[in-house]
């Protein structure tokens, strides 16, 4: 009997432990390293010091080849010197890097440096061309390609309130906001994000369901990412230059803060990331 | 965190050292304002009885109110409203420990002890809430309270001398009965009396972007901002809810 009221004693304390907070896990994942490691780099086309100087419309001026084996070829679109990338996945044999939906591309990929680089596209003619390869030096979990699992936008004003988005698509994003009272562009395009790809050469770029890919160099001191991209005027500005990296639950955290133009209103977008291979 | 260890201590040396000193005992379930419940009791001595058990009243006793609308989008008050009846139901999920002091040779007595556990005594579920309250919502601590397939609940909670995450209710009141009798296989008992629970508060359910949930308490700076004047309503209505008043009846059945 002394068990039996051992056990009641004990039964009284269930909802104690039920009780008890779940220990949070921030560290770092285990991540393997990319499959593309090796083979990664920047080539960049043209004569070292004039990369994209002067380059014909349509030409291609530089092909950045990520840790997760994704390639953003970038071509001269407009007469303004303006670069459009393209992206898709990369497989390599030897010094021969195919590039899917665009063809292939041979260089001695042994060392970084002065490069022959021949780029044979699947429509048009072969080109032998001089190239500058970038290898990266220093390697770190987050230089690779990852998943946008999921976007929450913070807004802090009077309180704090936040939306979750599957993915990130931004034409969803745009009219969320308009409904509740935020301005937002209606001219918005109907984009995803597919990938985000952090790369050794100090690469940042955001990869678009439509093929098409938007990149941006930075530089990675501690958990902070200080990036170079240009400033649009979409009603708000970016408090500076940085994005705060945090690993929480296996999952890599992206966060870029932001503020109203002419408010106290601030904001912060944060990208849940999975690796993507 | 340290209250819910040094309680657990105490209750653990208890279970220890009390059955020892038990003479008889009995097993009983009740019922009263603090839920369902079920006890086992053992008589100390001819005046001093222990009741050590487990309460719970989710989603007990409960009430819909079907006036209620939101607007269809949170960031548009002035836009359409959707209807989204709100029920309350008791909340409390409880364990307790009683001692039951008996001044003369009559069934009268005297009980004091606590209740403990979650410190949720209501709760308060929203349903068929517009898409956007899935999608938003309002952040405390990182964490993002919203509503899930259309359905929010926030809980009233009272800590007593316990912690946002664990309440210690004491409690004190008078009863009729005894739950252990000598003579008596069946014993029955009324109980009144009040447990303190402090300032109610709000808690939800909030979650990390990665999707870990966790139960975050809602300030009332944060309702006032979100109400304009809910501290002036807090003050006026929750302060009632300060002391819970509990009635409740058990049956008992005589082990040994």
């Amino acid at each position: 009997m002394k068990t039996i009221l051992k056990f009641s004693v004990l039964a009284a304390l269930l909802p104690l432990l039920f009780a008890c907070d779940i220990i949070p896990n921030n560290d770092e994942p285990d991540l393997p390293e990319p499959a593309y490691t090796s083979f990664a780099g920047n080539l960049s086309i043209g004569p070292a010091t004039k990369a994209t100087t002067n380059a014909p419309v349509g030409s291609v001026v530089s092909i950045e080849l990520t840790e997760s084996g994704l390639y953003f070829l970038g071509r001269i679109a407009d007469e303004k010197g303006t670069v459009s990338y393209k992206t898709g996945q990369y497989t390599v044999s030897g010094n021969e890097y195919r590039l899917d939906g665009y063809g292939s591309v041979v260089f001695d990929n042994s060392r970084g440096g002065q490069v022959e680089l021949t780029l044979k596209p699947d429509y048009g003619a072969a080109q032998q061309v001089q190239a500058t390869f970038l290898k990266p030096t220093a390697s770190n979990k987050v230089y690779r390609a990852w998943n946008i699992d999921k976007t929450r936008l913070t807004v802090k004003g009077w309180t704090t309130v936040g939306a979750d988005f599957n993915g990130c698509n931004f034409k969803e994003i745009a009219a969320f906001l308009r409904a509740n009272h935020h301005k937002a562009p209606y001219d918005v395009p109907d984009r995803s994000i597919t990938s985000l790809s952090l790369t050794g050469t100090e690469k940042m770029i955001f990869a678009y369901n439509d093929g098409y890919a938007d990149m941006s160099e930075f530089s990675l001191s501690g958990n902070v990412i200080h990036y170079a991209w240009e400033q649009r005027p979409q009603g708000f500005t970016f408090e500076s230059d940085e994005a705060l990296i945090e690993y929480m639950d296996g999952k890599c955290l992206l966060t870029i803060s932001g503020r109203i133009q002419n408010s106290t209103t601030s904001g912060s977008v944060t990208f849940v990331l999975s690796p993507l291979e | 965190m340290k209250n819910k260890r040094l309680v657990l201590l105490l209750l653990l040396a208890l279970a220890c050292v009390l059955p020892a000193r038990a003479q008889k005992m009995s097993l009983g379930a009740g019922v009263g304002t603090d839920g369902v419940s079920i006890e086992l009791t053992a008589a100390l001595g001819g005046h001093v009885q222990l009741r050590a058990g487990y309460g719970i009243a989710t989603g007990l006793v409960g009430a819909t109110i079907n006036k209620i609308s939101v607007p269809e989008h949170p960031g548009d008050p002035s836009g359409t409203s959707v209807a989204t009846p709100l029920t309350v139901k008791l909340g409390m999920n409880e364990g307790r420990l009683l001692f039951d002091f008996f001044p003369g040779s009559s069934d009268f007595h005297i009980s004091v002890g606590a209740h403990m556990g979650s410190p949720r005594f209501a709760r308060g579920i929203l349903r068929n809430l517009p898409s956007d309250y899935n999608t938003a919502g309002l952040v405390v601590d990182n964490y993002l309270v919203k509503a899930t397939g259309g359905v929010l609940e926030a809980a009233l909670c009272g800590k007593g001398f316990g912690s946002d995450h664990f309440a210690i209710k004491p409690y004190l009141g008078v009863g009729y009965g005894r739950a252990v009798k000598k003579k008596s296989r069946v014993s029955f008992s009324v109980d009144l009396g009040a447990q303190y629970q402090g300032k109610p508060f709000f808690q939800a359910q909030g979650e990390t972007p990665t999707g870990r949930k966790k139960t975050v308490t809602l300030s009332n700076e944060v309702l006032e901002n979100l109400v304009p004047g809910f501290e002036g309503y807090a003050d006026k209505y929750l302060g009632w809810l300060v002391v819970w008043p509990t009635l409740s009846a058990h049956l008992y059945v005589k082990l040994f």
